[in-house]
């Protein structure tokens, strides 16, 4: 049966390149990550503002990252940008930065949610000992944020890194793109699909068992 | 304008103007559609302990927040050192437009400080952090010279040796003490206390209540919410009764022995009950 | 950009538009098979997590963990690639989309349910055991109810994140909208204008069953006061599942 023709040597021979599309795949999931990361915070501050100015901006790019398909956003900012001549990204530059945007909208509740979690008392105490409005942000309220935002940041992260799969349809030097080449080369395109595919669910199992292990410590000893 | 409330108490100590250090006219506090805090006049003088009893719900902390605009009122004004405040505006569409007002108020708390029933101690940061943040961004203190100040302040309250100690691991009593000498150590004209031991077990509680009576012997102007009517018959120059957000009754430890009010006399009895 | 602005041309896609909507179409028939499977599957799973039986417990568990770790782009690839050259079965894309999806959710599905048959107050199972009721009757008419107002909103999340996967599918060849638009984002050479209104389409259809999804509460809710899932947040658009 097939089994028995499993050519492991193939996957042995491509090793190296495996690993690097790993790397890359890891890399680019990182970068969104930080992007969606660093957007997340203003978009949801605007999201939270009192003016209408700020809070319809944030409630329409939210509908818009939350509502475009990633692999859409990927296509735009890969081919029609470049087709238009406005600019060109490379694989990876279109790769991190659609994680980045349609990320954003997720950490955006994540920070919300996370700020809303710190109980009212710290603001008023804050506000009780002279500090203004910013003070009292970066110093009393974002630190208890950023902590309770950490858990769920992690499956965030894990998310991404599933939607970096999709990346290689764009020609990043990613594991499926090792895969898919090899395969046209040496016509073992089941070893070769089969082999990324474990090692993705693999790191993608252990970033999720991870992020558990960070939830259940934060959770204990912090108040 | 020195209006100065009728009471048997020696005159207060000479403020800016001579007049009372706090004056609140005509404010009024509204959720929605329920008033907590119908329109009320108050004054506290310096130097003064001034302590408000009543039931859960009489509008005692409402009032108690208004003063440092922790929850503004929506009507009235507020006369502190010779400045006056009323209600902010509030700009929907350009905020910015209310910075100038937001400095003013900020600039208000500065100069008064509030203890929390719930201590609102900050858990991020240790017993030290947590007096020395005041300094360092109200005060503008250096890193050193604000850690030096908040040593001297956690000393006065007699916890020293939690400076580095984070407040998850400190007992009720011991939070509070931070949160006083938080407040304290940015020199306040006016302390705010609100049910400051009401969250604290019972044998937490006069430690607390033992360093209020020492800082209104120091002169002090205080204005005390609190179900502690030993504490406030022993300390207070003026004792404020209110109920369903009205002050009903007000003067001095004595003449609430034999109040005038029914209500007053119904409350006091209802206390008596529970001792 | 201004030249950019100037240059876009919409014309094409209003030509394309049956097509474009066969691609609607194919979207929410995938998208509606698979919920539906997913609902079923992932009963099951949260029964089996739900068992007193150890064996079958562990394994509803493990299968629940492995359903939610797949990531849909790579399985889909390798059972349409890699399975079939490893075997030389040959599948057809739309089912083998269907199939991915179905086990995807069932696994978000399964933990959806088991969240929320734990959030039915205990006294529930209780008072229907006390007057009598089997457990089949329990079920059907006291806690499954009760569980499906509980965990609607977070089960219209996953029915968003559905259709906009099914975008993926169009990477093995099924015509739905994504695919229709590449076709003819090719064709015309104007992908911009094509992308951009797929893009607008999609979320114009997660807009509308978003605020659809609400009545669908407030219908299934008519009769009861329950609070959805917490930690299952009521997101509009749709939740990141992980």
């Amino acid at each position: 049966m097939f089994v028995a023709e499993f050519a492991w040597e193939i996957i042995w021979d491509h090793s190296g390149e495996l690993g690097r599309g790993l790397l890359i795949t890891l890399e680019v999931t990182a970068a969104g990550f930080g992007l969606a990361a660093a957007l997340g915070l203003p978009i949801a501050l605007m999201r939270t503002a009192r003016t209408p100015l700020l809070t319809v901006p944030a409630v329409m790019w939210l509908a818009l990252a939350r509502g475009i398909p990633l692999l859409i956003v990927i296509f735009l900012l890969y081919y029609s940008l470049a087709e238009q001549g406005v600019v060109t990204f490379s694989a990876f530059q279109a790769g991190f930065l659609s994680l980045g945007l349609t990320g954003s909208a997720y950490m955006a509740e994540i920070y919300r949610s996370a700020l809303q979690a710190v109980p009212q008392g710290q603001s008023e105490a804050g506000s009780a000992i002279g500090l203004t409005g910013a003070q009292g942000f970066a110093h009393v309220l974002l630190p208890q944020a950023l902590r309770t935002a950490v858990p769920p940041s992690v499956n965030i992260f894990v998310a991404l890194l599933k939607g970096a799969t999709l990346l290689s349809v764009i020609a990043m030097a990613d594991m499926f793109h090792v895969a898919q080449v090899v395969s046209a080369e040496q016509y073992r395109p089941f070893e070769l699909y089969t082999a990324a595919a474990v090692i993705i669910i693999a790191v993608t199992l252990v970033a999720s068992a991870v992020g558990s292990i960070v939830e259940r410590r934060l959770s204990r000893g912090y108040r | 304008m020195s209006a100065v409330t009728e009471q048997t108490d020696e005159a207060a100590v000479a403020g800016r103007d001579g007049g009372p250090l706090l004056e609140l006219r005509g404010v009024q506090k509204r959720f929605g559609d329920f008033t907590a805090l119908h329109p009320t006049d108050l004054e506290v003088v310096r130097g003064e302990v001034v302590c408000i009893i009543g039931p859960s719900g009489s509008g005692k902390s409402t009032l108690l927040r208004c003063v440092n605009f922790i929850a503004p009122p929506n009507e009235g004004t507020i006369a502190f050192d010779g400045q006056v405040y009323a209600p902010p505006v509030v700009h929907r569409w350009v905020p910015f437009l209310g910075r100038a007002e937001a400095r003013r108020l900020t600039a208000l708390r500065a100069e008064i400080g509030m203890v929390f029933q719930l201590f609102n101690v900050f858990p991020h940061l240790t017993a030290l952090e947590n007096v020395a943040l005041g300094l360092r961004k109200t005060r503008g203190l250096s890193r050193a010279d604000a850690r030096a100040r908040a040593m001297a302040e956690l000393e006065k309250v007699g916890i020293p040796e939690k400076a580095s100690v984070y407040p998850e691991k400190l007992s009720g009593g011991q939070k509070q003490r931070v949160a006083i000498a938080r407040a304290l150590a940015l020199d306040p004209k006016l302390m705010l206390f609100d049910e400051a031991t009401s969250a604290l077990d019972p044998e937490l509680v006069s430690g607390i209540l033992q360093i209020m009576r020492d800082l209104a012997a120091g002169g002090m102007t205080m204005l005390v919410v609190t179900h502690e009517m030993r504490f406030a018959l022993e300390v207070a120059d003026r004792i404020v009764f209110m109920d369903e957000g009205r002050i009903v009754e007000q003067g001095t430890p004595q003449s609430f022995r034999s109040p005038s009010h029914e209500r007053t006399r119904q409350f006091l009895r209802s206390i008596a009950q529970e001792e | 950009m201004s030249g950019l602005l100037a240059s876009l041309d919409f014309g094409p896609v209003w030509d394309q538009r049956e097509r474009l909507l066969s691609g609607i179409g194919t979207m929410l028939y995938v998208a509606v098979i698979s919920m539906l499977l997913s609902v079923v599957g992932g009963l099951l799973l949260a029964t089996m997590r739900r068992s007193r039986l150890r064996p079958i417990n562990a394994l509803g568990f493990l299968l629940i963990q492995a359903c939610r770790g797949i990531a849909l782009y790579v399985l889909i690839l390798w059972l349409f690639y890699g399975l079939a050259a490893g075997t030389g079965i040959r599948l057809d894309p739309i089912p083998t989309g269907i199939f991915a999806l179905t086990l995807l959710n069932s696994g978000y599905m399964a933990e959806i349910f088991r969240a929320g048959f734990d959030a039915i107050p205990e006294g529930q199972r209780e008072a229907a055991t006390a007057l009598g009721l089997g457990p089949v009757t329990s079920m059907a008419r006291i806690q499954a109810p009760q569980a499906i107002q509980i965990t609607l909103p977070a089960t219209g999340n996953i029915f968003v994140d559905i259709i906009k996967d099914t975008s993926i599918l169009a990477l093995v060849g099924v015509s739905e909208l994504l695919r229709e638009s590449q076709t003819w984002a090719q064709y015309y050479s104007r992908s911009f204008e094509f992308y951009v209104a797929a893009a607008a389409i999609y979320v114009g259809v997660v807009l509308l069953v978003s605020f659809g999804w609400r009545y669908l509460e407030r219908y299934a809710g008519r009769h009861l006061h329950i609070e959805p899932l917490r930690g299952q947040r009521r997101w509009l658009f749709g939740m990141v599942r992980t």
